[in-house]
């Protein structure tokens, strides 16, 4: 005969709620996708300092363009603005891949 | 196929990101998940939230599975893990206050549930975590003594000990509060 303890306890199973495995799911989607974005962000950050550091390099070297025996100065807010142009635009693409990640 | 090569076959699949086998996983461990973490924190809503977070370390760490055990042991652990620590977090210890004494008034408000899940339920919230806890896992989840120890981390003869005295407690809860229903007991 079965022990009536264990007969009991077999028959008192408790349940989770019938949306339980959805909830987590989406929990475990939207952690995903928090972490796809973190990795996005860094990305950016590397970019950015990338950038940045080759900026620092051309501000301290100064640029100089010699053709036909002519030497033209090219003064140094020039590349920097360029530089800074490229760098926001890139920022813009991966800000904008950032928002539309869908695990 | 045994269970465990069922359960390998899934894990991997896990491993490889496959969402649906993790649901799968879920679906299949997470009542018997919710009666553990039920018989700790004595709070089903709390207990589903908590069960909701150690899925998702599971599915955090399960590359770290390495089959040395059973996948349930190992599930199982985190489970007891962790609501021990959200017991201890929660410092309003309810489950002292209900240790030893049932009071007269919650006597014949628990006597008004009539099913005997209801019943047995009701039992099994008045008892100490750790009696209630190795009771599901021994005679619930089918464990056997050592898988408890595992489970737990208790030393065998502790699992003994409790679940003896974990037996003894619930018959004379279930006649206090149920008194004719339950006289087989």
């Amino acid at each position: 005969m079965k022990d009536p303890i264990e007969k009991l306890l077999k028959e008192s199973k408790v349940e989770t709620s019938h949306d339980f495995t959805d909830q987590l799911i989406n929990k475990l989607d939207r952690k995903l996708e928090r972490k796809m974005r973190l990795g996005l962000y860094l990305l950016m950050a590397f970019v950015l300092t990338f950038f940045g550091a080759i900026v620092f390099v051309w501000i301290q070297s100064g640029y100089q363009i010699s053709a036909f025996g002519l030497s033209v100065a090219i003064p140094k807010t020039g590349p920097i603005l360029a530089l800074s142009l490229v760098v926001f635009l890139v920022l813009m693409h991966v800000r904008n891949l950032v928002r539309q990640v869908d695990i | 196929m045994t269970n465990e090569e069922h359960d390998k076959l899934i894990i991997e699949r896990v491993k490889n990101g496959d969402h649906t086998a993790f649901r799968q996983l879920v679906d299949k461990y997470k009542d018997d998940s919710l009666a553990l973490a039920c018989s700790i924190l004595k709070d089903q809503d709390l207990a589903e939230d908590v069960l909701q977070d150690v899925f998702i370390k599971i599915y955090d760490k399960i590359k770290s599975f390495k089959y040395q055990s059973a996948f349930y042991t190992w599930l199982y652990r985190f489970v007891v893990n962790k609501c021990y620590n959200e017991l201890r977090k929660h410092k309003k210890n309810r489950v002292e206050m209900k240790d030893d004494m049932i009071t007269s008034d919650e006597l014949s408000k628990k006597s008004d549930a009539v099913d005997q899940k209801t019943m047995i339920n009701t039992a099994l919230d008045l008892m100490k975590p750790d009696e209630a806890l190795v009771l599901r896992l021994f005679y619930l989840s089918e464990l056997k003594i050592e898988e408890v120890v595992q489970v737990t981390g208790f030393g065998a003869s502790k699992v003994k000990v409790t679940l003896h005295r974990a037996r003894k407690s619930l018959a004379e809860t279930l006649r206090k509060l149920f008194g004719k229903e339950i006289e087989e007991l």
